[in-house]
């Protein structure tokens, strides 16, 4: 089932258009991708889907409900994590969780064990009486998360939520996406950092100018700007190398040498790379470097959109 | 309950912002004791008044001569001195030289009297008292015209020695300086709640967390509501402290209707609230609003005489003395514990809240208007 739907959706600020007639579906388990330089239109879309902000034209459905007629019962099945840290910094961390989660309706123990579960989820137990002032850059990006799912939402949307933290805070709130996402929510991320989505996002959509110019998952994505790899392989010496042996190979689509370094292009989705080894060693050929290029979310994104990510 | 739990996150959040704690209570208290302290002597209305001398001709005989003596002697009883002037004395040039306080020439027609208007306080107090004594004494000298057999009997009906009677222009109680700057400080620091709401709503959106507010199942009207409800009970606490301190730390006197009085206060913090967010919205930037909310701040403490009592004796001066609110405050409760007079809440709480109404009609209509806060 999908837990989100949007259909012709637009959205102008005067005569700018931010979205423009998208139309996107994300299913009930996924971790969707959301890829978009500096002003694609990627906050605005969020921003809609938490109903902050009314499309000018089109649906946007939660669960199947129209949300500007159930905006209360979709709000309460949406967890937003922002790209600002969103909290009181004079509430601690536990009065922090609770004052969002009660505005959610709960009450009374049922409350005070979801707020103690999301700080324990987000690795804040024990500063739970802490005030936010004096926690680091990855401890209040960890409560921004805490803040957002206490009320157990079935879509969380995060936007941005790793920016400017430490490695190993970035890890754990990675590992968090992934378990939040065992425990079946349905998860739209937002990142600058391509790595982080090819790591955890089991479809991607890429915004641009207000519209979704690709969406699939990663390998899809991948096939739409080539159908080739490339590996390059550094040898000491190309005297005894049969280029011809080589182009043999199944898969292998063409052979380039430069210096001391051969390029050989084959099928994507072909596993060649033994053979192509077997056959250099057979002809006594020294191997000194390999490295297997295959076309990435950057360089897919870069091509689709023209400007890099970080934009 | 939503509305009752952002109201209760407002407050906590308010109480441990110390430094607007502070604010919000010692300085009033400082002022209070410093102002109190230092202008004591101001607030004093004891006046005294050295032994009255006046120079008199009595060109009387008899029967009303008998009774001019015993005025005499009656006032001085009340420290007033008559002296009788000789044929030559020019009693009104006396006078005039700052000899004599007064002069007072009888005949059987009647009584005049010339005092010096340099001492108004002597010269009244004389006016008074041979008022009520010529008041009689021109009766009695136009009945001896027609019936003159009548005079003995009118002089002796009645004998009367209270010529000075002690009328007091003021109530009983008169403010001192500390019962003043008590009342003044309260409603001042009252009105200071317009800065901290003028960053009520702002400040979410600041902090980022109107998004997050936004993005719960609650109405914006609660929000709204909550967060004018924590504002307002987080000053007038402060509001009912100070008072509290005042009455039983520096013993100034908030009368017998202390219930009235805070209501007139509590109409103040509303009003303080309200403006403040309604500058919020018609403002554009942060600091515009803050500047604005600050400057009516400073007139209506100036004018509304916090810092010192304004005698305002031109029309403009006492048109723009009567526009700040704390005018209003202050009159409606001096009037209410020095004078009894409890209708004098009523233009000071309807006041406050219709302008109340006016800036939240302002805020709401904005906030209904913007797609965030």
């Amino acid at each position: 089932m999908n837990i989100l739907e949007i259909k012709n959706v637009t959205k102008k600020f005067g005569d700018f258009i931010a979205v423009d007639n998208m139309s996107l579906t994300v299913a009930e388990g996924e971790i969707f991708g959301f890829l978009g330089a500096n002003g694609a239109g990627k906050s605005t879309t969020i921003n809609m889907i938490s109903g902050l902000l009314r499309p000018n034209a089109g649906e946007i459905k939660i669960l199947g409900k129209d949300i500007g007629k159930h905006s209360h019962f979709a709000k309460r099945n949406i967890g937003i994590v922002p790209q600002d840290i969103a909290i009181y910094e004079d509430l601690t961390a536990y009065e922090n969780v609770k004052f969002f989660a009660g505005l959610y309706g709960l009450r009374g123990s049922q409350l005070h064990e979801r707020v103690e579960e999301a700080l324990q989820f987000v690795g804040l137990s024990d500063k739970q009486k802490s005030y936010p002032k004096n926690f680091s850059g990855g401890m209040k990006r960890r409560l921004n998360i805490a803040c957002a799912i206490a009320h157990r939402p079935k879509l969380i949307i995060m936007d941005e939520p790793t920016v400017g933290i430490d490695p190993q805070s970035r890890n754990y709130i990675l590992a968090s996406v992934k378990k939040l996402n065992e425990m079946g929510c349905t998860i739209i991320y937002t990142s600058h950092y391509m790595e982080e989505v090819e790591e955890i996002c089991t479809r991607i959509a890429i915004i641009d100018h207000g519209k979704i110019i690709a969406e699939g998952t990663k390998e899809q994505l991948e096939a739409i700007i080539t159908n080739t790899k490339d590996v390059w392989i550094g040898v000491k010496s190309m005297d005894n190398m049969d280029i011809n042996k080589l182009k043999a190979i199944s898969g292998v689509k063409a052979v380039q040498c430069e210096e001391n370094m051969v390029k050989i292009s084959s099928d994507i989705g072909v596993n060649n790379l033994n053979r192509i080894i077997q056959c250099l060693m057979n002809d006594g050929v020294e191997i000194r470097s390999l490295e297997e290029k295959s076309p990435n979310l950057e360089t897919v994104f870069l091509t689709l959109t023209g400007r890099n990510l970080r934009d | 309950m939503n509305i009752v739990n952002i109201a209760i996150k407002e407050i906590k959040r308010d109480f441990r912002d110390v430094r607007t704690l502070i604010f919000m209570l010692a300085f009033p208290i400082v002022l209070m004791l410093i102002l109190g302290t230092a202008l004591s002597n101001a607030f004093d209305s004891t006046i005294s008044v050295e032994d009255i001398h006046v120079l008199y001709k009595d060109k009387t005989a008899g029967e009303f001569s008998t009774y001019v003596r015993t005025f005499i002697k009656e006032a001085k009883k009340s420290d007033i001195h008559f002296k009788k002037a000789s044929h030559h004395m020019d009693g009104r040039r006396e006078v005039k030289q700052g000899n004599y306080d007064g002069y007072m020439e009888i005949d059987n027609q009647g009584v005049q009297l010339y005092t010096n208007n340099s001492n108004s306080v002597k010269g009244s107090i004389i006016q008074g008292m041979v008022a009520a004594f010529a008041d009689k004494y021109n009766m009695v000298a136009a009945v001896a015209q027609v019936k003159p057999n009548q005079v003995h009997m009118l002089m002796n009906n009645g004998h009367r020695d209270d010529y000075i009677q002690e009328t007091s222009l003021h109530s009983k109680r008169q403010p001192g300086a500390m019962d003043y700057y008590a009342i003044t400080m309260t409603t001042m620091i009252a009105l200071y709640g317009a800065v901290s709401a003028s960053y009520l709503i702002r400040g979410e959106r600041t902090r980022k967390t109107a998004d997050r507010l936004l993005a719960a199942p609650i109405h914006k009207s609660e929000i709204f509501i909550g967060k004018i409800l924590g504002s307002m009970v987080t000053n007038f606490l402060c509001v009912a402290i100070i008072i509290v301190f005042s009455k039983f730390v520096f013993k100034a006197y908030w009368g017998n209707h202390l219930a009235l009085v805070y209501l007139v206060v509590f109409t103040e913090v509303l009003f303080a609230v309200s403006f403040g967010l309604g500058i919020s919205y018609i403002a554009r930037t942060e600091g515009a609003a803050k500047m604005i909310v600050m400057v009516v701040i400073q007139l209506a403490s100036f004018f509304g005489g916090a810092y010192f009592k304004i005698e305002a004796t031109s029309t403009i001066a006492r048109l723009i003395t009567n526009l700040s609110p704390l005018t209003w405050a202050n009159t409606a409760i001096t009037k209410m514990i020095y004078a009894n007079d409890l209708s004098a809440s009523f233009p000071a709480i309807l006041l406050n809240v219709g302008l109340s109404a006016l800036f939240l009609l302002i805020a709401g209509m904005s906030l209904t208007r913007r797609e965030g806060l």
